[in-house]
Parts: structure tokens; sequence; C-alpha cells
């Protein structure tokens, strides 16, 4: 079954970096620039990885991870701590994505471009681990391609959900919290998403066979 | 069990989240039923490929963009001073010299009547109440550009007034008011201080030099035009040079008054701008990221119940939604 445990911090760490969190925020509150370059740094990777899984492409995820932070900075004020600070920016940058599509009245378009430079970028990656062959490399591009598309073609909350669970690793009580959505219909749209890119996979069974 | 209904249970059957009797009457229909129990493993096959989406890191310089834009917001935003930082024991115990504060209190008495008997106050009353009509000279400069169609004809009114921009000499902008109206349209256009009356009617239209203004701002003309009872108040925002349609750059737009906006769409996208309508009114937090003057103008507008529209190459229109 799904080995999610073993991605989780022991409680303890857990908590020592959350009781460092509230220091830094308090710090940021305080007007302290410093303290909030530091806030920055803890969760630019987690942030930019969200974005991108949401908006599909590079350009677009860089855009939103910006604005999330910046709208984080403006209202920092207003976080009061009864929630985890990673739950709070997830929140403003879904938030941030779904303003951003209701502004925009065309369809997100992903240009063929910005996919390869995605997966150029997560190729090298992949070389430096040194680990896959050349092969391997290719089919590993081409399904994260296919992948990436298909969760694309998922509708905005179904594709939020399956990159908080899956890419982020939120528990299902923090996707709901996040997005302000009952349990049970988090965890009925995260099926729903599943199966619908079940069934799309399907369809390129040279890759996913 | 029916297959819909098994497949709900996918993500919990995956999960080791269901009770032992649900479980094994879902393994009990995975068994017998073929398609099920295809469309299962492409569902696990699925979720270990979610699973190993990988991590990448953020563009080169994301981490320095962002914080000199925090820079940028904490520069031009001042911290409150708030009022239980202050010390107040020292507020209640400064010392004030009595002789200064005397004396300080004629010179700005002697200045107050002297002010009201000096030509400076008719200027000041002037500047301020620029809708009065007064007998300020009155240009016409049709010299300037021999009488040519407009280039475009409000939809909305007979009586309205037409605007042509014209820039093709460098440096300033021609604007004709005209009207196809036949009785007399009266107009005041003020810019900065100066201040041109006129009237148009069909076939009779007016024109104004205007000096464009030095790179990177924004000059604004505003007219005020009567037909009989009827007053209307535009405004016309002219960059230093109008660009192409096209060129686009970034802009976060907060607790902009629709005036400011225009202001900055005009000078950012080298367009001009026929406004009219409250433009007083404050637009809620808008980002115009690489978007079209056309974009920027749609969707901050829409906001506070007005619309733009472009009616020719690099000029725009902006009125309240009917």
């Amino acid at each position: 079954m799904l080995e999610r445990s073993s991605r989780l911090k022991s409680d303890a760490q857990d908590r020592i970096d959350q009781f460092d969190e509230r220091v830094i925020i308090e710090r940021c509150k305080a007007g302290e620039t410093s303290a909030f370059d530091e806030l920055v740094r803890r969760y630019e990777k987690r942030v930019f990885n969200c974005a991108l899984r949401i908006t599909g492409n590079y350009n677009d995820a860089a855009d939103v991870a910006q604005e999330a932070f910046i709208r984080a900075f403006h209202s920092i004020q207003t976080f009061r701590g009864d929630a985890k600070f990673a739950t709070w920016i997830y929140r403003i940058v879904t938030n941030v994505y779904l303003d951003e599509r209701k502004r925009s009245k065309a369809h997100r378009t992903t240009s063929l471009d910005e996919a390869i430079e995605l997966e150029e970028n997560s190729v090298t990656r992949q070389i430096e681990d040194g680990a896959p062959t050349p092969d391997e490399v290719v089919e590993n591009k081409e399904r994260l391609r296919a992948l990436q598309k298909a969760i694309n073609s998922l509708p905005d909350y179904q594709r939020i959900i399956v990159t908080l669970y899956h890419t982020q690793h939120r528990s299902y009580e923090e996707i709901a919290e996040i997005l302000k959505l009952p349990i049970g219909t988090v965890k009925s749209r995260l099926n729903r998403a599943r199966l619908a890119l079940a069934e799309i996979l399907e369809s390129e069974p040279e890759l996913f066979g | 069990m029916k297959c819909g209904k098994v497949r709900d249970l996918f993500s919990s059957f995956a999960e080791n989240a269901m009770d032992g009797k649900l479980s094994a009457r879902v393994e009990e229909h995975l068994a017998q039923c073929e398609l099920c129990r295809r469309a299962y493993d492409r569902f696990r096959t699925t979720l270990a490929m979610l699973d190993s989406i990988p991590e990448v890191d953020p563009p080169a310089g994301f981490h320095e963009s962002v914080m000199a834009e925090v820079e940028r917001i904490k520069r031009t935003t001042p911290a409150p001073v708030k009022w239980w930082r202050v010390d107040w024991q020292h507020v209640f115990t400064i010392r004030v010299p009595a002789r200064a504060v005397a004396a300080a209190a004629v010179v700005v008495f002697l200045f107050a009547v002297a002010f009201q008997f000096s030509p400076v106050r008719t200027a000041v009353a002037n500047w301020f109440t620029f809708q009065k009509p007064t007998n300020a000279p009155i240009q016409y400069i049709d010299e300037y550009a021999p009488p040519a169609p407009l280039p475009w004809n409000p939809r909305t009114s007979k009586q309205e007034l037409l605007i042509n921009i014209d820039s093709q000499k460098p440096g300033q902008y021609l604007l004709r008011l005209g009207t196809n109206n036949s009785s007399p349209l009266n107009f005041e256009l003020k810019v900065g201080r100066t201040k041109y009356d006129g009237s148009v009617q069909k076939g009779q239209s007016s024109t104004i030099e205007i000096p464009a203004p030095p790179a990177g701002s924004v000059v604004v003309a505003r007219i005020l035009w009567r037909m009989g009872e009827q007053d209307r108040l535009q405004w016309i925002f002219l960059p230093s040079k109008l660009k192409a349609r096209g060129k686009s750059e970034n802009a976060i737009l907060k607790d902009f008054a629709v005036y400011d906006m225009l202001r900055l769409i005009s000078r950012q996208h080298g367009v001009a701008i026929i406004a009219s309508g409250d433009l007083s009114k404050k637009i809620p937090y808008t980002r115009t990221d690489h978007a079209s003057p056309d974009e920027a103008f749609y969707e901050s507008l829409s906001k506070v119940g007005m619309r733009a529209e472009g009616v020719a190459e690099s000029v725009y229109e902006v009125r309240p939604t009917r």
C-alpha cells in the first residue's frame, strides 16, 4: 500500500520546526525583512512545485509562486498561527491561481516549449542522480510529459487536490483546511481525479502498459 | 456490489482505509470482474506515477526576484506608527517657546489677510474651479491640421463630442474636437494650467495643440462640454509617445483610483485613453501580467462597473457600463 508515513517527519522534529517557524513569523510581523527572506527560502521550493503542477507550466508557476509570497508578505499580520504556516501558504497559492484563472478569460495553454523546458529540467536532475539509463530517461521524460498533460486536463479543484496530495504530501485533513472543503468532498474529488487520470493514461499504453 | 460503487471505493481500498467487511466485498468483486480488475491495476499504476513526480528547483533568480519585490513594497509603504508605541509622556511634556508660537500666529494671520487681496488668490481659485467658465483666451488652432474625416464615431449619442488624437508630429498631439450635432456644442479643455474654451458644431471642428509630456510621464487633458443643460466631463490621458499595440509590461494595481490606473496604463503601454465617468473609484487588487492593454483594462475596469474599448491604434475609450 502507499508509503506515506515514510515521508512524514517524526512528531518531535515537526514540533521543533514549528516552534522555530513561529519565531520567524513573529520577526516578520515585527517588520524584519531578513526573517521573511528566511521564510521564503524555506517554502520557495514547495510553493514553486505546487504552482508548477497546478498551472502546468514553468512561467505561470513562477508568477503564481511570486504572487503568493507577495500576498503572504502583505497579510502576514493577519496570520494568527492557529493553522500551520504551510497550510496558510498553500491556501494563498491556490487562491492566487484561482484568481488568475478567473481573471484571464482565455483558457490555460501549455506551450510545447514550456513542457520541454520543464522536462529538460527534470531530465538533468535524473542524469545528475546517475541512476537511470538514457532509454529510461527518455521514457521517464515522456511519461512525465503525458502525466502533466493529463493533470492539466482535470478540473481546477481536482488538479489542486491531486497536487496537494501527491506532490506536496498533504493529508486529507490539511487539504480540507487549505481548500475549506469537507473532508468527504476532498476524498471523493481525489478519487474521481485519480480515476480520470487512469482513464486518460490508459490511452497511452506504450508508456504506461 | 456494482462496478460504479466499487470504483468509488478504489482510493479507500488502495489506502487500506475501509473496514474489513467492505474491503472483502471489494476484493470479491475484483476477483469476479475482469474490467474492474484491469481498472484497479491502472488505478494503482497511476497512483505510483503521481507519487513519483520529481521535484524541480525554482527558476534561477526566483528568490532574489521575490525579495526585490518585497523590498520595493517596503520602501513604498512606510510602516504605520502605532499609537501605543508613541511616547505620550514626551508629547505632553514638550516645551514650547511661547514667543515663537505667537510670532508664527501673527505671520500666518498677516499672510492670510494679504492673500485675500492678492492676485494669487484668483489664480488659485481658478485652478481649483476650472469648471466655471472664465474669459481665458480661446485658441482655435485649426490651421495646424487640415480638416479630415474623424477616424471613429462613438456609437452612443448624436450629441457626443468627437475626439481625434493625432500624433503625427513628434513631441506634440493634435486633439481635434468635433461633433455631428448641428447646434453648437461648447467645451472647455484644460491641460495643466492652460485652458481653452471653444465651441464646435457639425462641419466646424476645433483643433488644439498639446505638447507631449517628457518621456515616462503622462499629460491629462480634461474636457468639460455642454449641450443645453447637459454637462459631461472627459479625460484624455496622453503618454510621451504612442507605442504600437501589443507591447506588454507587468503592473500590480492595489487601491488605485481608476484615474491613477489609466495614467499608469497610458504610460506603461504608450496608449492614449479617452475616459469618462467616475474616475475616483478605487479598483480592488489587480495584477496585469504581461497583459495587453485590452486585457488589463477589461479586468480592472469590470471590477468597478466600467469598460474599455480600443477605438483606434493605441487609442482606448473608457466609460461606465450602461
